[in-house]
């Protein structure tokens, strides 16, 4: 059926042993493949076989511009992180790393084993948690109109009787009830950002979603990622949904995501 | 347990972009033998994009930060 030898896909790496049973029965990007893991150096690799046909440099290319091809395997391999980081503690490697064989990931974890052992080392009992701000911008300018005195006031020489008084104040009112309107929601969402940072061991800021790929519609203020420790989750959650239901009235709204693999805590060199 | 069903039902919510952002975005780069090159990752930006059709000017602008950021990263 093959024509040339199967490649190893690696979805992320752990230490050694620590995975194996969780992922008994996993698929992997390939559906008809199951996931193993593949231990060397006191570390393993999780690994699946995968066909050239599929993930070899020029199909891979030809099958990233297929959106489905691409959620699928996003899919896939999000799913089988989510088992290994309901095991252990997991450095996920980005989607579509692969290796000729098992000789190659073996060479690999060698080669990197320093960077391994201290991602561990630093996500070990905590994952990654996702709090984002979206601002619905007609209702953040209604709660700016309500919320300062002077554009209250100015809202109301706008729906006066004096035409020309009326007109002028509806004007300086759209320019100020803009410009309150995006301080007030920055401000909140930077307040919001300060205080999920608190409870986290780290904090990174991730660029704001395309607004027409985003779930929801309206403004993203914050895409923020949080390191956070596994036994302070619930306290975490509790504190985004407070969070979440004080701001609901600004006109913002807030999206919790998690646990995740560590993805955004991982990458060797300088953490924030 | 409780926590474990909660997980798995909150991943199947997860939206693609949301898996783009880490899956693509995050994690160990790692060359390996067949490895994503960076020209690869700004074509997956360009076909999300063109899903969506136009692509009004501010968004063009996040998209664009979204690609400098991924090529920061991938140094």
């Amino acid at each position: 059926m093959m024509s040339e030898p199967l490649a190893r896909y690696v979805y992320c790496v752990t230490a050694a042993g620590a995975a194996a049973a969780a992922l008994e029965g996993v698929a992997g990007v390939d559906p008809r493949v199951g996931v193993e893991a593949l231990d060397h150096a006191g570390l393993s690799a999780v690994v699946s076989f995968v066909s050239p046909d599929q993930f070899g440099a020029e199909a891979l290319k030809r099958n990233l511009e297929d959106l489905g091809w691409l959620e699928r395997a996003a899919r896939a391999h999000q799913a089988v992180l989510d088992r290994a980081l309901a095991a252990d503690a997991v450095v996920p490697l980005r989607l579509c790393t692969i290796f000729a064989d098992d000789a190659q990931v073996r060479e690999m974890l060698e080669r990197e084993r320093g960077v391994f052992l201290d991602a561990l080392e630093r996500v070990r009992g905590r994952a990654e948690w996702s709090v984002k701000v979206v601002a619905d911008p007609g209702a953040v300018e209604e709660a700016a109109r309500e919320r300062s005195p002077e554009l209250a006031a100015l809202s109301a020489d706008a729906g006066g009787e004096s035409p020309g008084r009326a007109y002028l104040a509806r004007k300086k009112l759209d320019r100020l009830l803009q410009d309150e309107a995006r301080t007030m929601a920055e401000t909140a969402a930077a307040e919001i950002d300060a205080r999920l940072r608190e409870q986290a061991v780290a904090a990174t800021l991730l660029p704001p979603q395309h607004p027409d790929l985003a779930e929801r519609p309206g403004d993203m203020l914050l895409n923020g990622a949080y390191l956070i420790e596994r036994r302070h989750e619930a306290a975490f959650t509790a504190l985004a949904g407070e969070l979440g239901r004080r701001h609901r009235e600004l006109g913002l709204d807030l999206e919790v995501s998690g646990p995740w693999a560590p993805y955004n805590f991982v990458a060797a060199g300088p953490q924030r | 347990m409780t926590d474990r069903r909660t997980q798995l039902a909150a991943q199947r919510d997860v939206a693609l972009v949301d898996l783009v952002d880490r899956l693509l975005a995050g994690g160990v780069v790692i060359v390996g033998d067949v490895t994503l090159s960076l020209a690869d990752i700004d074509l997956v930006h360009l076909s999300l994009q063109l899903v969506v059709g136009s692509v009004p000017t501010l968004a063009g602008e996040a998209a664009t930060e979204a690609g400098d950021d991924l090529r920061l990263r991938a140094v």
